[in-house]
């Protein structure tokens, strides 16, 4: 399906979207140290805060020799990675430092710095300007391999505490080591419910295949630890009291994902980092009930799945299926059951009968995604794991009593047959 | 609370400065010094022609000629030209749908600039023009208030002149803040040199205006200049931010909205509208703004922006 004018978010668009967002909640998005302090009150994990300078007074008391190594200067509330310093190491004995450039500091560096960050130099917003020491997050081992320099973050745009797109911005050499787009960083787009990396761009436009560095494939890089990624920026959306907003991650090799900073006005070239536009997705969520981050999650994964084409069973041919395939269902203690479905494209998501869904054991408030509007009337949406051949995976069908009458008790819509020929002899 | 008091301090002490000499002038005398000076800082060319040797003929005609074509001139031909157009047309029948001109005409009678008030009535024109052109056309510049302000400001020096000395501000503030980053000094005491080495090359140019017989240069203000030093300041602010040729781009997108305001400002038909028809002016300015903020399709810069979404695989 291509993609309309009217699936993608502009600036004029996202304004509806920034202005659900209350006034207390802005304020997270121009305070990092605000916005720790709210983390750490709900145990949300962020990056340990070492030290917050009020005042050049504070240049007195500090001695740097004793900060823990490795750790990063920046000021409280500054924006697109302006003054941020990452010292990496520090040289035995003697109070020099070394940055992510390789550069040299020593101590009249680092006041000198904390001096301008207290000016203003850096700051966008505010009169109040702070500085702040935190401890440095490493590279966790899967990305370290993929970026130059610095660490690689996540950026997860959530909205009504769904998660709604996501993409990995990686450092080059071009960029200093820094996770930032206009300075040369990599976009890579992230499907929603695998993790997996789908596309790559580079300056904010040009699609690349593979890394200008490492020349490693830009697609099918797994994120690690995806499902804790999306429900911490979904956690942190929520108890900063954000309907709309980006959330940054980075992914402790140890502590896994991190919250860096929430942004109250997440840029808009994650979409074409993605290929894929963020309108349509926000339109589909809006509305929806959601329990909790879990909830939201799930929901995700549901809706926004990328299609993929295993390129690893393609030397196999594309399987072929009868319009009256048997599939296998898994049952809520994941024991699969054989049952008759019939193919009907006119769908485009897949149907179950309620009786089924029953005894399944999926029909409960546990597995209910959310609720459509049918024939029936409004009708549940739940979370069913599928095997058709030998190809299984998680899909969200809807709940239907019509499938009670009838000898089959799937109904097989367009977006579950993808990638496979519909014809006679199987 | 200490931080309270010693803010008092400081405005206490300006106080005093203030109050001091007028407390001093009781002689009418006095404070009439005080009103020329205060006319003269306004009209930097005046001082000149009074105190220095006088230039020649030639020069100071030209210099009248430039003040007659500036509408941001309080004594140039703009301004008798538009009170003259107001006396060729006068209002026939007073009611209340024209009080706003009434009250124009009864002001510029007693002497205020009518050339004032039309770039008064103007000015949210520009802007909303600006803010219509950042919403639907998508051209960024560096905010709204730097082009609206920026557009008045090479009405005034030309815009040749203006573009030419901006130029020069940030070639010379470019190496400068390349330099001044090796002293290692703090932020506030660094700006200060960086807008030290700006002034001064500032007054280089106008060292040289005479020189190659630059008269528009000779008659500049200094809001103009001061203006002109903003708009280089956003220029580096926005070089340390993004990569060059982003920043690049956004100036010339600034200066080129700021060019097409200060035609609008210059278009003599318009001005003419502003002083006859003020009503009708600010109920569309506040309109085309209401529209233009309900717009929320995509800009016309997304379409080719998100281009690639749009194509078919």
């Amino acid at each position: 399906m291509s993609i309309k004018p009217s699936h993608i978010l502009g600036h004029n668009g996202r304004y509806r979207y920034t202005a659900l967002n209350s006034r207390e909640s802005k304020k997270f998005g121009f305070s990092k140290l605000r916005t720790k302090e709210l983390l750490k009150q709900y145990n949300i994990p962020t990056a340990e805060l070492y030290h917050v300078f009020d005042s050049p007074d504070d240049l007195e008391i500090i001695n740097w020799t004793n900060v823990p190594m490795p750790f990063v200067l920046k000021p409280a509330s500054g924006s697109a990675g302006k003054g941020i310093w990452v010292i990496e190491k520090k040289i035995e004995d003697r109070a020099i430092w070394i940055d992510s450039q390789g550069k040299r500091i020593n101590e009249d560096d680092l006041n000198l710095h904390v001096h301008n960050i207290l000016d203003g130099e850096f700051s966008t917003w505010g009169s109040n300007h702070k500085a702040l020491i935190e401890e440095m997050i490493p590279s966790h081992s899967k990305l370290a391999k993929l970026s130059y320099g610095g660490t690689p973050d996540i950026r997860v745009i959530v909205f009504n505490s769904v998660p709604v797109m996501a993409m990995a911005r990686i450092p080059t050499k071009k960029s200093g080591g820094k996770a930032n787009l206009d300075q040369g960083a990599i976009a890579v787009g992230i499907d929603m419910s695998t993790g997996i990396t789908t596309h790559g761009i580079y300056g904010k436009k040009k699609t690349i295949e593979t890394f200008p560095d490492s020349k490693r494939k830009v697609r099918g890089i797994m994120i690690p630890e995806w499902t804790k990624v999306l429900e911490t920026a979904v956690k942190a959306a929520n108890v900063a009291g954000y309907k709309y907003m980006g959330a940054d991650l980075f992914i402790h090799p140890e502590k896994g994902p991190m919250i860096v900073e929430l942004n109250g006005y997440p840029g808009l070239s994650i979409q074409i980092a993605n290929d894929a536009g963020l309108k349509k997705r926000l339109e589909r969520v809006e509305g929806l009930e959601v329990r909790n981050a879990q909830h939201g999650v799930k929901i995700a994964r549901a809706l926004f799945a990328e299609v993929f084409i295993d390129e690893s069973k393609i030397g196999e041919g594309t399987p072929i299926i009868s319009y009256r395939p048997s599939v296998q269902v898994y049952d809520d203690k994941r024991k699969p059951h054989t049952i008759d479905a019939l193919i009907n494209t006119s769908r485009y998501r897949s149907a179950i009968s309620q009786e089924l869904a029953e005894e399944l054991g999926h029909y409960d408030i546990e597995d209910l995604l959310w609720r459509q509007q049918e024939i029936e009337g409004k009708v549940p949406v739940i979370e069913i794991e599928l095997k058709i051949k030998n190809h299984r995976f998680k899909t969200a069908m809807v709940v239907i009593k019509r499938l009670n009458r009838t000898l089959h008790k799937i109904e097989l819509g367009r977006r579950d047959v993808q990638g496979f020929l519909v014809g006679d002899n199987e | 609370m200490k931080k309270f008091l010693l803010s008092l301090a400081v405005f206490l002490i300006a106080g005093l400065f203030i109050i001091q000499p007028s407390q001093a002038q009781t002689s009418p005398l006095l404070t009439e010094n005080i009103e020329i000076g205060t006319e003269a800082t306004d009209s930097g060319e005046a001082t000149p022609e009074g105190t220095l040797a006088s230039p020649s003929a030639e020069t100071i005609q030209k210099i009248q000629e430039q003040k007659d074509q500036d509408i941001t001139q309080a004594e140039g031909e703009q301004k008798s030209k538009l009170v003259r157009y107001l006396e060729e047309n006068p209002l026939e029948n007073k009611n209340f749908t024209n009080l706003l001109q009434q009250s124009i005409r009864n002001a510029v009678e007693e002497g205020v600039p009518p050339n004032v008030i039309v770039l008064v009535l103007l000015f949210p024109l520009i802007a909303s023009f600006i803010a219509a052109s950042r919403h639907i056309i998508g051209l960024r510049g560096f905010g709204i208030y730097i082009p609206a302000v920026l557009s008045i400001a090479l009405v005034s020096t030309g815009i040749i002149e203006g573009i030419a000395m901006f130029l020069v501000i940030v070639l010379v503030a470019l190496p400068a803040k390349k330099i001044l980053t090796r002293f290692k000094l703090p932020y506030l005491p660094r700006t200060a040199i960086l807008l030290w080495f700006v002034s001064l090359a500032i007054l280089g140019m106008l060292l040289l205006a005479p020189l190659i017989n630059m008269v528009t240069l000779m008659t500049v203000n200094i809001f103009s200049i001061m203006i002109l030093v903003l708009l280089a300041e956003n220029f580096l602010d926005a070089q340390a931010r993004t990569k060059p040729l982003n920043a690049i781009a956004l100036t010339i997108e600034t200066i080129g909205l700021a060019l097409l305001s200060s035609f609008l400002l210059q278009w003599e038909n318009l001005q003419k509208f502003a002083l006859l028809q003020p009503e009708l002016l600010i109920v569309f300015t506040f309109s085309i703004n209401f529209i233009v903020g309900k717009f929320v399709g995509l800009r016309f810069a997304e379409y080719f922006r998100f281009r690639s979404l749009m194509e078919e695989e």
